[in-house]
């Protein structure tokens, strides 16, 4: 009897080994090798320990503290906008009836792109002498911007670019939830009496918070790893003004060849993501389980 | 039974997802220049012959060199030798990528064309070959350039050959300049002229907004492409190579800033990043005057031949000196080579006079070859001249090990300059600063 119980754990052992050997070597190793990095000097060249050096460089860089402000910024911004907006957007679509396809797929369909390429398609835009924008203020008589060349512009127009694209997949996911909200509670709350804003306030609300958490994970997760957009349309400028962590990641590791210091931001990284992570999981399941009964 | 099987099959499944991942056994040499290297040394331990990797990146028309028997050619000059050659598609700063996870794998190429850049910062950090017992003997010396030679040299020796310049040429429009009232045969020579001009080119409309600037000033120019070159055009050492010291708040690189901001701040240009061509806005016909790389005009009229003759090449403005930015293509010889004698044997053939004219009548390369500098004039009635003497006086990119640190410093100070956020004075104090307590 035990031996059949242990030839049956071994096959079910077997049967997930590849997901977790996969998962050990592709993303714990790199992490682990990733923190041994991050305690040296490397430079593809030579590799000396060098102890919390690159720790306490952190603390004394002026570039990589604006990075962090900006990364934050970017990323609590972009998050608001983008669930605020994709939560307004699905409301407003299914209360359109019939152009609801039609519509939905309008807004969705920058989320299929690229964002190498939707990136390309707004710095076109966004391109100071025959750009769509300020040939549309020029055509009005107005003073045309400089965009991504303007330091109280440029992180404005790289959030813009991002809800523009993910926005559409906000709305996607909450008009799934609100979809699947059973219609006897609006029934039952139009018979109580509630108006419009009392049905979302105690119904559809509390019904979305499960999808509002996925989102605000991975939301924020994606928008701490902000890098494309960065690159291509200001390459962290100007003045430093749209430098991201990650930017500055790549900046050092692969600009500068000082890969141990750029090890040790994406540890800073990965502890602070862990943490808002965790913060999230804390306070922002809680309702999960919401009894409307 | 059923067990068995399934035990099988999830440890097939395990094997074969690390060999999937981690292999390039099967692979041909044209996929990646990594897969290519493998076979090439499997190819040194079971033939007779010395294998040797070439890696060219495709600026310079090296595609079509290649394709118009290069490898051919090559591997029948030296019968010994089972040259490949892979052509890296993208710019010079793909060729680093692929250079470092090649590295990174430990199957580095035995021969590399590098962009000067490239062969600046790879080279102080040790990544070449020096080359001084080699070139000493090379026939080549006599009639290389002397230019050219001298931007070949670290501070360890000779590190690679200069192959093509890759100058900085400054063009105008004609056509904008007759609209204007200026003689189109008749372009600035001096920084004077050159703010004189600016001035006229430029069109606004009635609410002020630039329709037609004069004159390209770069609002991000982090690699200091089109700044150095006025900063040494008003005299600045702007980094002092010997001392390995920058100089940015030297007097002359400050005027040079307040003179560039100066006629920025008057709305001769647009804003845009050097580095972007397709942000320039001389490439998008919104502007009178510029600086670009050869490559960026002969694309130019290559894809608009109804510019030839609107665009026209002048020669190189001066202030206190004359002088222009002028990169480099380089051939060199990774230190990490297993053949650096065989590796030679195929830069020597490549820069040989005969491979050179190839490229030279074939391609449009500019010669470093004193002997072929006729042939390229003749070739190319129009420009040959003017390019010859841009390439003449042209420097190219500071040779220090931490280039990078300078960038990272000098463009947000230039960014700040030119957004009106600091004056030179103060952004160019702060950006030595840093870079000082960087470098120590």
């Amino acid at each position: 009897m035990m031996k059949k119980k242990k030839k049956q754990d071994n096959v079910a052992y077997a049967m997930i080994a590849p997901y977790y050997i996969f998962m050990l070597v592709f993303i714990l190793l790199p992490i682990l090798i990733n923190i041994f990095l991050s305690f040296t000097d490397y430079n593809l060249n030579t590799m000396n320990f060098v102890g919390l050096k690159n720790y306490t460089r952190m603390l004394n860089d002026p570039i990589l503290k604006k990075s962090i402000i900006n990364t934050l910024v970017y990323s609590v911004v972009t998050l608001v906008l983008n669930m605020g907006l994709g939560l307004l957007i699905s409301i407003l679509v299914l209360r359109t009836g019939k152009a609801l396809g039609v519509i939905r797929t309008i807004i969705f369909l920058p989320y299929v792109i690229s964002m190498a390429s939707a990136s390309m398609i707004w710095l076109w835009i966004y391109e100071p002498g025959y750009g769509l924008l300020n040939s549309i203020i020029t055509y009005f008589g107005g003073v045309s911007k400089d965009w991504v060349y303007d330091v109280k512009l440029a992180m404005g127009c790289i959030i813009l670019v991002t809800v523009w694209k993910f926005v559409g997949y906000n709305m996607v996911i909450y008009t799934s939830g609100i979809m699947n909200i059973p219609a006897q509670l609006y029934e039952a709350a139009m018979i109580d009496g509630a108006n419009v804003w009392n049905q979302f306030k105690y119904i559809t609300w509390p019904m979305l918070r499960p999808i509002t958490f996925f989102l605000m994970i991975t939301g924020f997760i994606n928008n701490f790893n902000v890098f494309e957009q960065v690159s291509i349309l200001t390459g962290g400028g100007p003045v430093n003004s749209t430098t991201t962590l990650m930017h500055q990641i790549y900046i050092r590791g692969f600009v500068d060849y000082q890969f141990g210091y750029a090890s040790a931001i994406t540890v800073l990284m990965m502890v602070v993501v862990s943490i808002v992570t965790a913060l999230n999981f804390r306070y922002g399941s809680q309702g999960q389980n919401t009894d409307l009964s | 039974m059923k067990k068995l099987l399934a035990l099988l099959l999830c440890m097939s499944m395990a094997v074969s997802a690390l060999i999937g991942c981690g292999s390039s056994q099967g692979s041909t040499a044209s996929e990646t220049p990594a897969s290519a290297e493998t076979s090439a040394e499997e190819g040194t331990a079971s033939g007779e012959k010395t294998d040797i990797l070439v890696w060219l990146f495709s600026a310079d028309n090296m595609q079509a060199y290649v394709d118009e028997g290069f490898t051919e050619r090559v591997n029948e000059a030296f019968p010994d030798y089972n040259v490949t050659v892979e052509v890296i598609a993208g710019t010079a700063a793909d060729m680093e990528t692929q250079y470092n996870a090649a590295k990174m794998s430990g199957q580095v190429p035995d021969v590399m064309y590098v962009a000067l850049t490239t062969f600046a910062s790879f080279g102080t950090r040790g990544e070449w070959l020096t080359l001084d017992s080699y070139m000493s003997d090379w026939e080549g010396m006599n009639d290389v350039m002397e230019a050219t030679l001298n931007i070949c040299k670290l501070p360890e020796g000779y590190a690679g050959v200069g192959m093509a310049p890759a100058p900085s040429v400054f063009v105008y429009r004609a056509d904008m300049f007759e609209a204007a009232g200026l003689d189109p045969d008749t372009p600035p020579t001096n920084w004077e002229e050159l703010a004189e001009y600016a001035e006229k080119l430029t069109i606004k409309d009635a609410q002020g907004n630039i329709v037609q600037g004069g004159l390209d000033i770069p609002s991000i120019d982090t690699y200091l492409n089109v700044t150095a070159p006025f900063m040494r055009m008003n005299g600045a050492v702007v980094i002092d190579e010997t001392a390995q010291e920058p100089l940015l708040t030297d007097p002359k690189v400050i005027e040079t800033l307040e003179y560039l901001y100066g006629l920025y701040s008057k709305g001769v240009s647009l804003p845009h990043d050097w580095q972007k061509a397709e942000t320039v806005p001389f490439l998008n016909g919104t502007s009178a005057m510029s600086f670009m790389n050869l490559d960026q005009y002969v694309k130019l009229i290559k894809e608009n031949p109804e510019m030839e003759g609107v665009v026209k090449i002048a020669p190189p403005v001066g202030n206190e000196v004359v002088t222009s930015f002028c990169g480099y293509r380089m051939m060199t010889i990774p230190a990490e080579t297993k053949n650096p004698d065989a590796a030679w044997d195929v830069i020597e053939f490549i820069m040989s006079k005969e491979e050179m004219q190839i490229r030279v009548e074939n391609q449009g390369v500019i010669p470093v070859r004193e002997s072929l500098v006729s042939v390229y004039e003749s070739l190319n009635p129009e420009i040959g001249k003017t390019v010859m003497e841009t390439v003449a006086v042209g420097k190219g990119a500071f040779i220090v090990p931490w280039i990078s640190t300078l960038y990272k410093y000098y463009g947000p100070a230039h960014e700040a300059i030119m957004q009106g956020v600091k004056t030179p004075a103060e952004a160019m104090e702060e950006a030595q600063a840093g870079i000082l307590a960087e470098i120590g």
